[in-house]
């Protein structure tokens, strides 16, 4: 009974179609409609495009000024997870079907955002190959036998050597004074590592005359830098050594490094300067701290803070000497 | 440590004027360690402290370079006073545009070749007495200039041959003592 009724409202639906059919075509063709509502629909629909492209794009501008990849991947963590909807058990039809049709609206932003995210992240990993050290591991192991010794990192430009150009003469390169004397000196009591911000085909040919007997044991150079808000940093942490057995002597060492609590300031010097004994003059400090080895020197630096470091060692020295001697003495009033 | 090398003097180069100096001076302690410091700016690169001027390959495009860059833009200066002076009283705006063009094109073309030739002359003939007196000083350049006009007017005859050498060899006397006297009384 149901079959047939059924059967039989097609058929009508299916006659009553024919018959609209056969009316339209015997009548005579009515005039096309006014074409002036389509290009106005078009006109509003590519508007629309282009403002809600222009909005992601600003929106994802200042996402990508104003937060981190991890602060963006943390705050859309609730919308990606909106757009995948699981019907729960005992859910009534009405409420599945919201469920569904929200996810479904959902999925467009969703998607969008996990786009942004994935393209931040293959950038950003393609930027840190260039502004980060290449390795981890800047320096080998240290030998067992040496695990006592400091390490001395030196820069290069106003350091040890100076180099101008001159329409005149080209370029020239100058040795600070007492340059050799320095590494050969130090060069029994520390491991020297030059760590400059320098190309490598520069660093290279300098160091092959700087050091003709072989005092500089390393030699890392931009590629081995952090590049950070425009510069190149030391960063000594990477060095795969004890950082409290770090020093690092620079003419600019408390802005080119990142562990400004391990630096050794000295006066930049520059090849007009020709009567610079700093070099020279740090060599009794280097030689204290390496014979008397403290286990950490940090704390040591902290107290030289904003000295200059050499005379404040000499000094200091004077002043333990002079106690030493008043000791003595009292010594001897007593006896 | 790896190397423990004994501690002396660094051996600098011995013409190098040194002086000693000592920085444990101020500590009481019984280590002398006299260091020789040079009173001079001490080279890294033996080929740089070598160098003294620029050599004859500079010198040559640097003279010749500016000699045709400053006889370009004369020559075009005057060309274009002389198209100027050339307009006629019919002359449309785009005639006289034309006239201008043409006559500084040509005339700065001219003087520009004139002076490059002669700057490359000059170069040239420096860097040759250079080699063969291996000394450089002033009558070096005079040299060069006298031989550069000598040999630029060769062609007229040997009156003008000989005229123009000396009229190049007190000009660049009188340039060569210009800047000498500028790099002694001006401060740069």
């Amino acid at each position: 009974m149901s079959l047939g009724i059924l059967r039989s409202r097609a058929i009508s639906l299916a006659s009553k179609r024919f018959l609209c059919t056969n009316a339209a075509s015997a009548s005579p063709p009515l005039p096309p409609p006014p074409s002036a509502a389509s290009p106005s629909r078009w006109s509003f629909l590519k508007y629309a495009l282009v403002g809600a492209l222009t909005g992601g794009t600003v929106f994802a501008g200042y996402a990508s000024y104003a937060y981190s990849l991890d602060e963006i991947e943390q705050k859309t963590r609730s919308l990606r997870e909106s757009a995948k909807y699981t019907a729960g058990d005992g859910v009534t039809a009405l409420d599945k079907f919201q469920g569904l049709l929200y996810s479904t609206a959902m999925t467009v932003p969703a998607k969008a955002v996990e786009l942004y995210l994935d393209a931040r992240r293959v950038i950003e990993e393609q930027v840190k190959s260039y502004t980060e050290p290449y390795t981890d591991k800047l320096l080998p192991d240290l030998l067992p036998q040496e695990q006592h010794v400091f390490t001395l990192v030196l820069d290069l430009n106003e350091t040890l050597i100076h180099y101008i150009w001159t329409r005149d003469t080209g370029w020239q390169t100058f040795k600070r004074p007492g340059v050799d004397a320095f590494l050969e000196h130090l060069a029994q009591f520390y491991e020297i590592v030059v760590y400059t911000d320098e190309q490598n085909m520069f660093v290279d040919p300098v160091i092959e005359r700087l050091d003709t007997k072989h005092c500089i044991r390393y030699r890392l150079s931009r590629p081995a830098t952090k590049y950070q808000d425009g510069k190149h940093f030391r960063d000594l942490s990477k060095l795969n050594r004890n950082p409290g057995k770090v020093l690092y002597l620079s003419g600019h060492a408390l802005e080119s490094c990142l562990q400004p609590e391990n630096c050794l300031p000295i006066k930049a010097w520059q090849q007009q300067d020709i009567d610079d004994t700093a070099l020279l003059d740090f060599i009794p400090f280097l030689e204290f701290v390496a014979r008397s080895s403290p286990p950490d020197i940090r704390p040591v630096l902290a107290s030289y803070q904003g000295c200059d470091i050499p005379s404040e060692f000499i000094r200091r020295s004077k002043e333990h000497q002079r106690r030493m001697q008043e000791q003595k003495n009292r010594g001897r009033f007593w006896k | 440590m790896a190397y423990q090398t004994p501690d002396q003097d660094s051996g600098s180069d011995p013409k190098t004027p040194t002086r000693l100096y000592n920085p444990y001076k101020d500590l009481e302690v019984p280590i002398r360690n006299l260091y020789q410091l040079p009173t001079s700016p001490e080279y890294l690169f033996v080929e740089e402290a070598r160098r003294k001027r620029r050599s004859w390959g500079e010198n040559l495009t640097f003279y010749t370079g500016c000699g045709y860059l400053s006889g370009a833009v004369g020559g075009a200066a005057s060309g274009l006073v002389g198209g100027v002076k050339s307009f006629e009283s019919g002359d449309t705006a785009k005639l006289r545009v034309n006239r201008v063009l043409n006559s500084s094109g040509h005339a700065g073309r001219a003087w520009g070749n004139r002076l490059g030739v002669i700057g490359l002359l000059y170069a040239g003939i420096e860097s040759g007495i250079e080699a063969t007196r291996d000394t450089d000083d002033v009558w070096n350049s005079v040299a060069a200039g006298l031989g550069t006009g000598a040999l630029y007017r060769a062609a007229r005859g040997v009156r003008s041959a000989a005229v123009a050498g000396a009229v190049g060899g007190v000009v660049v006397g009188v340039a060569v003592t210009a800047k000498q006297a500028l790099k002694r009384y001006v401060p740069i």
